[in-house]
This record gives C-alpha cells, structure tokens and sequence, in this order.
C-alpha cells in the first residue's frame, strides 16, 4: 500500500493537531505517520532512500496510534531520519508492524516547520463511519 | 462537561469559580480579569480546568494562572494539588512532556551603550554556540550513560562539578537545581538515548535566549536585592529537558493507562492518566521525573556557561568583571512535595504546576538566603518582542495557590492564525526595525510565536500583583533574542 497524504491541520491554541481520514485502518496510521512527518519538514522533498522496520505494541487502537507516532519520533530524535512513506504488513489491536522509507534530515535541504515533543491523547478516538476511518491526534510542539 | 455547561461566578475583580457539579470533588478557580476572561472562554481551557478537579485526593481546588490556555489534559496555566496519605494521585499530563521547563535570569553591570558596538557579535557568538531548532544537539559531546547518570542524580550540580558554573549559582535556583529522589533505572532506554546529545541545547518552539535591558524598576528595594538596576543589560533563557522529558513523559502515559484501571479510577480526559502518589507506578513515575527535571538544570547551567562564554569572548573582559551573575532559575512544568496549610494544618502535598511558577513569599525557608528578606524572584517572560517581567513571592499565594503564580502570557491565537495573520510580513525585519536583533532556525517559528499570538503579559501580570499572589518588581524590554 502506498500513503496517499489525506491529513488536514486542525487549529488548537498552544499545540498542533491533525485530522486524518482514510479507507482502511491501515491506511489510517499511515496518514498519521505522513501527517505528523510534514508537520516537522516539507515531505515533498523527501525521499524514500532508506527502509526501516518498525513494530510496537499496545491495548487498544488509540494506544496503538500514540505508540506508533511516538517511535517514528524517537528514530527522527536520536538518528535523525524523516520518513515519507508508510507500509503497514500487520495490524490488530494490540500490535502494528511496518516498513517506513525515509532518508537522513539535512539541515541545508530540509527547512523544519515544527518541534514535535510528543503524540497526546487529548481528544484522540479512532472512529469507523461506513468503509471510512478516521482519527484526530493532538500533538505536544 | 462542555464549554457551554460551564457556570462561572465572579468571587473579586481577579477571581471566578467553577463550583462542583457532578464528579468533581472540589471546585476550580481562576484568576482573571473580566478582559482575559473574556478571551480565556475562546477555547476549552475552563473544561480542562474542570476536568482536572476529578483528579482523585485533590484539595481545595483545581487553579488556573491567568495565563491559561489550552492544553492537552491539564490546562496551560494550571495548578492542582493532591493529597497522598489521602490517596492523592500524581498524573504526568500535569506536569507535560516538557519536565521542568523553566526560565533562568541572568543580572549584569553592563548597559546598552557597553555592548551597542558589539552587539551583533554577541549575539551571532551566542547563536553559534548554544545549538537551537528542531532536533538541536551536541552542545557538548555526547554523554555516556554514566554521565547521564550523575546528569540525572544531580542536576546542576553536575554542570557546576564540569566546571560549567558556581556554587553561587546552585544556591539562587530553585531546589539548588536539584530534586531527589531521581532514580535513572526507572528511566527507559529510549528517553537516555534522546537525552544524551541534548544537555545545553535550546530546541524549538516557544523556547529562547534572549538580551533584555532592565526598563523599568516598580519596587527598587527587591530589584536591588534581585540585583537587577535601571538600565542594565540581562539575560534570559527559557527551556526544558528537551526529548529526555519528553520520553520519559510519553513512557509513564502508557504506564499510567494501565494504572486507572488498576485502581479503578475514573477520569473524564485520558489524558489525565494517573496513579497514587504512594503506588508503585506513582513513585516510579516521580523517580524519572526528577531525572528530567535534574536533567533541564543541569542543561539550563550549561546554557547560561556557553552564553557567558560568548560575552568573555566578544566583549574580551572576565564575566566576573561585567557582573554577570544569576539572579534565580525557576521551574514551570513540574510536581513537587511541599507543606501547605491544608483545613488548619500543616500538610505535605503533591503541587502540579502545568504553566506556573512557585512563588515562595518573604520568610520561606525555600527562599535562598540571599533573597529570603524580600522573597522568591518570580520570572515572567513576555512573548518574543514584548516585555518581560520579575515579580516577588507574596503571602497571598499561600494563602490561595499553594505558593504558585502564572508563567507566561499565554497564547491566544494558534500556530495556524498566527501565521495567517502575519502573512506577507517580515517579523525579523519588523522586530530589527523596533530594535530587536532576532536569530532564528525556522522562518515559521517566527511568524508563529509574533507578539499577536499571546496575550498581553501585562495584563497577566497585574492580575497576580492585585491578587497578592506576587508583586511587580522590574520589566525588561528586549533587545536580541535567539530561537530554535
């Protein structure tokens, strides 16, 4: 599957959110990993030169997503890659495993829009309307 | 509980009350003008103020500064107090990701007219040697997991032992920069690997260092017990304990999720997630907080070494000679063990500052020697290009907000709106033409963090001066700041 980016940004006070829709679940946590990485950089200019594998764990869907952004932002921190596309292999309600292509950070061609801290639960609920999925997610800048 | 639900009784012309309806087990009260309050009901801050008032063993009630606004959980700008042998709990969402985030202040002999010439070195000297913007690191090299455990065991402390300060310095910081009980096993792998590149480092945001020049003195026998003369040049530098916080804030959430159903406590935001003080997931939690916390000291020291560094080496004269000194170093994103008058007695509570300021009157034991004759320097900076302001601890803030005051302006309009409103405008250039040198990695922080986007700092501040909570000593007026 490839990411389609389908995010909007939703205005809140002191942080950013976005709102992510998509077809599936799956879909739906890629548009969120798309969604959170073009809040940090511009995406366009990104390119999928490296592969990773990331998988965590969790107790319900929301978790699951709080879990999941979180760690695409530890591998951003500590070494500095920023991820433009998004394969789920797995997905159920307690687990998430993925490939995720990116390439380094480079100051000189990538100009940064926002420091995320951390992915809230504030206002978090992962709803299903017919075949569609959607997700709001409240992030710490 | 909507906005809409919300009943809000005016108790002075600085105070309003939510009072308890439902589940919430004391009341929440807010310190506001008619004027803030008016723009405070723009978002759902006052539901977060209410919501926060579930918490299990709060006392008295559930606080908001003046400076509130939306947060995520607690509100910006908000206290709440529990009480542990009563099952009090302790949430990290009342504390946030950015543990001990906090401000320093930094006095001198200099005046504008000492620096005009150099100014713009200075400035570039401290842009280049105090790492800012997103992902910033390497301030000094990368430290070993042992490092970070003496980093994390004693705070300033450990900046001071690298010769990055004075014990001087240790005394006029709160808590001497320094909190026990941080224990780094309860601190994931994750968290020290964030961490260990990112002592002295300033990040993004609205964080900062930034020149200011006293502008006005309110009550001169405080500022000059503060040290701070008309006139005189000082520094400010707002910042926290960067992805080490921000990690260890993020790893106790998910153990925190687990721990409301453990004790079966109900909450209305998940965000509150939280555990007894006196649990196994409460006391773990309270351990790698103060691992962060010790961490944001030690990397505000070394912050304040580097900048100092950069005026010996512009201005070629000793920062003993120029009377560069700390004035004090205060934290706002924090939960803390403290005596309080709770019915009539003295009891030991557990204080979250989410956005606000411990603000210890005349006579507190906490107050350093130096300033326990007048009281605890509170630090208010202003948003980029306005003012800033230092207040003294009052009586009153015992006596109503367990010894806390507000700690900023406080946004009004989001990042979004900002960046609508300053749309086609240059705010270097702006602010370069009001007198502000401005540094800065993102040309979008900028826009973001304009004067526009915050309430006046001003009005935030006469609020605690005319509650008694703390008292106006001296405003400073920026005249270079450095961002992420």
């Amino acid at each position: 599957m490839t990411t389609k980016p389908k995010y909007q940004v939703v205005e809140h006070t002191a942080d950013v959110a976005i709102k992510v829709a998509a077809d599936s679940l799956a879909e739906l946590y890629a548009c969120a990993g798309f969604g959170m990485f073009d809040l940090i950089v511009d995406l366009s200019v990104v390119k999928p030169l490296i592969e990773e594998h990331v998988s965590v764990e969790a107790g319900d869907y929301e978790e699951l997503m709080v879990n999941w952004l979180n760690e695409l932002l530890f591998l951003f921190e500590t070494r500095k890659l920023l991820f433009c596309d998004f394969d789920i292999i797995e997905l159920d309600k307690t687990h998430l495993s993925a490939v995720v292509r990116g390439e380094e950070f480079s100051p000189a061609r990538h100009e940064t829009r926002h420091d995320i801290k951390a992915v809230t639960y504030y206002g978090l609920h992962i709803e299903q309307e017919d075949d569609q999925w959607a997700a709001s997610v409240v992030f710490d800048i | 509980m909507k906005l809409a639900e919300i009943h809000l009784n005016k108790l002075n012309d600085w105070l309003w009350e939510v009072p308890m309806t439902g589940e919430m087990r004391v009341p929440a009260r807010i310190y506001a003008s008619e004027r803030l309050m008016h723009d405070i009901q723009h978002d759902d801050s006052l539901v977060q103020a209410v919501n926060v008032a579930h918490l299990p063993g709060i006392v008295k009630y559930s606080l908001a500064m003046p400076d509130i606004h939306l947060g995520y959980g607690f509100p910006i700008g908000g206290v709440a107090a529990t009480l542990p042998e009563d099952g009090g709990v302790i949430s990290p969402g009342g504390i946030g990701y950015d543990i001990n985030c906090g401000v320093r202040l930094i006095r001198s002999d200099l005046t504008l007219d000492d620096v005009r010439e150099r100014l713009r070195d200075l400035v570039n000297q401290i842009y280049r040697d105090v790492p800012t913007g997103v992902g910033a690191s390497q301030a000094i090299p990368k430290l070993s997991r042992s490092e970070m455990e003496k980093v994390a065991s004693q705070g300033s402390g450990w900046a001071v032992s690298r010769g990055f300060g004075t014990q001087d310095d240790l005394e006029r910081t709160e808590n001497h920069g320094c909190i026990d009980g941080a224990d780094l096993s309860k601190v994931s792998d994750h968290a020290i690997k964030r961490g260990a590149e990112q002592v002295g480092t300033l990040g993004s945001g609205n964080h900062f260092l930034e020149l200011d020049v006293v502008e006005q003195v309110f009550n001169p026998e405080v500022a000059e017990a503060f040290g701070l003369r008309k006139d005189a040049l000082a520094i400010q530098v707002h910042c926290g304990s960067r992805g080490f916080g921000h990690q260890i804030c993020t790893d106790y959430i998910r153990v925190m999720q687990r721990a409301v159903e453990k004790y079966d406590i109900r909450l209305p935001d998940r965000q509150l997630c939280c555990a007894p003080v006196h649990s196994e997931e409460g006391e773990s939690y309270f351990a790698a907080m103060a691992c962060a916390a010790n961490f944001a000291w030690a990397s505000r020291q070394t912050i304040m070494h580097l900048a100092l560094k950069a005026f010996e080496r512009v201005l070629a004269r000793k920062r003993h000679e120029m009377g560069l000194r700390l004035v004090y170093d205060v934290c706002h994103n924090i939960a803390k063990f403290e005596k309080h008058l709770i019915d009539g007695r003295e009891a030991t509570i557990c204080v979250h500052r989410k956005g606000a300021t411990r603000a210890f009157p005349a006579g507190h034991r906490d107050v350093p020697e130096a300033y326990r004759r007048v009281g605890q320097p509170v630090l208010i900076p202003g948003d980029m290009g306005r003012h800033s302001f230092v207040l003294v601890g009052m009586p009153g803030a015992m006596e109503s907000t367990f010894g806390s005051s507000c700690h900023g302006a406080g946004r009004t309009l989001s990042r979004g709106a900002a960046l609508r409103e300053v749309h086609g405008r240059d705010i270097a250039r702006e602010l370069e033409q009001r007198g502000i040198i401005v540094r800065s990695k993102g040309r979008k922080t900028l826009g973001e963090e304009v004067s526009e986007a915050y309430k006046d700092v001003a009005d935030v501040v006469d609020v605690v001066h005319n509650a008694g909570i703390a008292q106006k000593v001296a405003m400073l007026r920026p005249i270079a700041v450095v961002k992420g």
